[in-house]
């Protein structure tokens, strides 16, 4: 509290004593801080390659501050249209994002970024020019509450960046076939994210339309995209780190005024990432608040039993067809040189890839889709996962205490020196406490002997584990092996 | 008529923009997304030179020649130095940075472009200053005829391959004796290159500017992947798409800008679709 505290009295007391002529100029800077946090919760904190920053910010500005101009009321009442207005679009990208993947979701962004712009020219144009009213009739109340206002921006990042919402939110932007596996559902927890990312754009877009007392479609293009994205990647790992950053690339343009500086200050930027890929402050270790109670580490019992698993007559990549079954209690080895299908039969019974009736869960059809599986108890892990923060994880893996516990049991047992991102995966399977567990070639990351103890303990504990393996020390182990050939 | 041709001109042109930008996309995993600013440069650097006088030949080669050289320098400025410093280092964060990288070198040209161009004088002209009307038709088969060894030197080439292999996995391209920034900047410089081609075979229907490198960017880049990754027929039938929705639009809405209804007609189909193409890209190499 205390920190804050103290930067909002600086801050406050920094806009008091501020001269004259340099109010104004003050105030766009404090409206840039706004706008930097809002790209840094996007990019940053969640990982979205979000090019409609500019959009959510321009929606705000035409929408909030001019709309309010129009009907006569108070800049102040379009603030929450612009906060609105901004959640919506940060969600829309949040959510397709993580339905395409971070590359893919970098071009719908632009897309969703240019139509948006189009549609506030229409406005605009049909609106006819409008100088827009102040935010409160003077330019130094101007710059109280717009640097009040980025103080509170950077606050709520850092507290809301902590919460369980933003981790889910990073797991699915970043990885969402994860996220998938873990019973979530991507778009929607990206969604979320997204949505705070472009309130905080949102009001930094009706702050700045209010300070600069006029605004065009096209500034909220490419342009301002491009330059908030780098600022967030610039800036580094805290939400000041976006203040920074966003100062950085734009802030010389507001002291002189256009847009050609940034050819100096963006160039800037790119040399100053090309050197600290990190970005200039050190990016947090756990954005999220480690849980309160110590809640030991025990091995996982299934959350609703062992589940058994039937495959009949599944087709493999070369042609042939295979049958085998696992119950709880014991580990099945699916053996076979690379390229024989045991990759595809077990995203076949995840429910990633259709598996055209040939698969029984618990003596049942399945429910389809890898989120429904996930949510029926089914875990797997990948061959090459990609690096997840530790908490983030847990967000999206964990609900109870019981969770932690047996993610904590398995981080233990497979040891901090082992390869991080696989042994993450394991833990997030853990947490989960599944009924069926599925390995995909868990032994090409891990000691063999650590993951033979994980598996063994998870059947002790009740559940059916499936490995796709072709390392002997891994066969030697399992229960059963059934043999899967090209 | 008019409309008709208007749209499969420039459903041509998004088509061959997005075969284009395969090439890099194949070696990197990242969209061209400074494509259109490229664009744009070298189609107002052959209108300029048009203006001044030179012979539509020269101006045409010269075109396309900045275009290949804007491009390739996205390679040397932009993603080496952004690129992971191992091999094996964490490749998403190393495509996050080359995107946002071209995103800002995109708004870096749009910038310096614009002030450039203010107060200059630039007619523009059809391709090679053909005459209208049979112009059109030689440009479309100069595009029909580019997509067509484009795509032929993508799938069947050992210059294609070697893309593939580079995108795949940069450590097998190494040690095929690849090299990975030589190979990405070739890349670029053929996408920037044929980009121009495709500004140039536009040129009479369309109105290309520095106001229009967004738009053209998106237009190129989904052409490329709304359908599918790596496939020319997709990426032609994606482009006349986006040609008839954006005739269509203006038709309907003469005052309104097309982007509005391509860019949600772009977002809707990766909203839609986004889980195949998902699935589709990883398995594309």
């Amino acid at each position: 509290v205390r920190g804050p505290l103290a930067a909002l009295v600086t801050v406050v007391i920094g806009a008091l004593v501020v001269p004259d002529e340099m109010l104004h100029v003050a105030a766009g800077l404090a409206v840039l801080a706004v706008l930097g946090v809002g790209a840094w919760l996007s990019l940053r904190r969640i990982g979205l390659v979000d090019l409609a920053t500019g959009a959510a910010a321009g929606a705000g500005a035409s929408v909030g501050a001019v709309g309010a101009t129009l009907t006569g009321l108070p800049v102040a009442a379009g603030l929450p249209v612009g906060v609105a207005l901004g959640a919506l679009i940060g969600a829309l990208v949040g959510a397709v994002g993580a339905r395409t993947g971070r590359v893919l979701g970098s071009l719908a962004s632009l897309a969703l970024g240019l139509a948006v712009v189009g549609a506030i020219a229409a406005w605009l144009g049909a609106a006819g020019f409008h100088g827009i009213a102040r935010l409160t009739g003077g330019d130094r109340g101007d710059l109280v509450v717009t640097a009040v206002v980025a103080v509170a921006a950077v606050v709520t990042a850092g507290a809301a960046g902590r919460q369980g919402f933003m981790g889910r939110a990073a797991v699915a932007a970043r990885a969402p076939h994860i996220a998938s596996s873990l019973g979530r559902r991507p778009s929607v927890d990206a969604a979320w994210g997204g949505a705070l990312a472009g309130a905080v754009l949102g009001l930094g877009g009706v702050l700045g339309a209010s300070v600069s007392g006029s605004i065009v479609a096209d500034g909220y293009g490419l342009v301002m995209s491009a330059g908030l994205a780098l600022a967030a990647l610039v800036g580094g790992g805290l939400p000041v780190g976006g203040v920074i950053g966003a100062l950085v690339v734009f802030g010389p343009g507001a002291l002189v005024g256009g847009a050609a500086p940034m050819l100096v200050t963006a160039t800037i930027g790119l040399a100053v990432l090309a050197v600290r890929p990190a970005g200039l402050l050190p990016q947090r270790s756990a954005p999220i608040d480690p849980p309160r109670e110590d809640t030991g580490a025990t091995p996982p019992e299934p959350r609703h039993g062992g589940i058994s698993l039937e495959v009949r007559d599944a087709p493999l990549p070369g042609g042939g067809r295979l049958s085998f079954d696992a119950h709880p209690g014991e580990i099945v080895c699916l053996a076979g040189p690379n390229g024989a299908g045991k990759s595809t039969l077990i995203a076949m019974v995840a429910g990633e890839i259709d598996d055209g009736g040939h698969v029984l869960i618990a003596g049942r059809i399945p429910p389809r889709g890898a989120v429904l599986r996930a949510r029926a108890g089914v875990a797997r892990s990948w061959q090459r996962p990609p690096s997840l923060d530790r908490t983030d994880g847990m967000a999206a893996a964990a609900r109870e205490a019981a969770d932690l516990a047996a993610a904590r049991w398995a981080g233990d047992l497979l040891g901090e020196g082992a390869e991080d991102d696989a042994r993450e995966d394991l833990v997030r399977v853990a947490a989960r406490r599944p009924g069926l567990v599925l390995l995909d070639e868990p032994a090409g990351r891990l000691e063999p002997a650590a993951v033979v103890a994980f598996a063994r303990a998870l059947v002790d504990g009740g559940a059916t584990v499936v490995i796709a393996e072709h390392r002997t020390e891994i066969i030697g182990s399992c229960d059963r092996v059934v043999e899967v050939t090209p | 008529v008019d409309l008709a041709s208007s749209a499969a001109l420039l459903g041509l042109a998004y088509g061959l923009v997005g075969v284009a930008v395969s090439a890099p996309m194949l070696a990197s995993r990242a969209l061209h997304l400074a494509v259109g600013p490229v664009l744009v440069v070298g189609v107002v650097i052959g209108f300029l030179l048009s203006t001044l006088g030179v012979a539509a030949p020269i101006a045409f080669g010269v075109a396309v020649l900045s275009g290949a050289l804007l491009s390739a320098l996205l390679e040397p400025l932009v993603l080496r130095p952004l690129a992971a410093r191992n091999v094996g280092d964490d490749d998403g964060d190393e495509i996050v940075r080359w995107l946002v990288g071209l995103a800002v070198a995109a708004a870096l040209i749009e910038i310096a472009a614009g002030r450039w161009l203010v107060g200059r004088a630039v007619r523009p002209r059809p391709l090679l200053g053909l005459v209208e009307g049979s112009g059109l038709v030689v440009s479309a088969l100069l595009g029909a005829a580019a997509i067509l060894v484009l795509s032929v030197a993508l799938a069947e080439t050992r210059w294609g391959r070697r893309l593939r292999l580079l995108g795949g996995s940069r450590r097998a391209a190494e040690l095929s004796g690849i090299l990975p920034s030589r190979t990405r900047a070739g890349a670029l410089a053929v996408s920037g290159a044929v980009a121009v081609v495709a500004g140039l075979v536009i040129a009479p229907v369309a109105s290309i500017g520095t106001n229009q490198s967004a738009g053209l960017t998106i237009r190129g880049v989904a052409a490329a992947v709304v359908l599918g990754v790596g496939g020319p027929v997709r990426a032609v039938i994606a482009g006349l798409g986006l040609g008839v929705i954006e005739v269509a639009s203006q038709w309907l809405m003469p005052g309104a800008r097309s982007d509005v209804a391509i860019g949600l007609t772009v977002v809707t189909v990766l909203a839609i679709r986004g889980g195949e193409l998902r699935r589709d890209w990883g398995r594309a190499w």
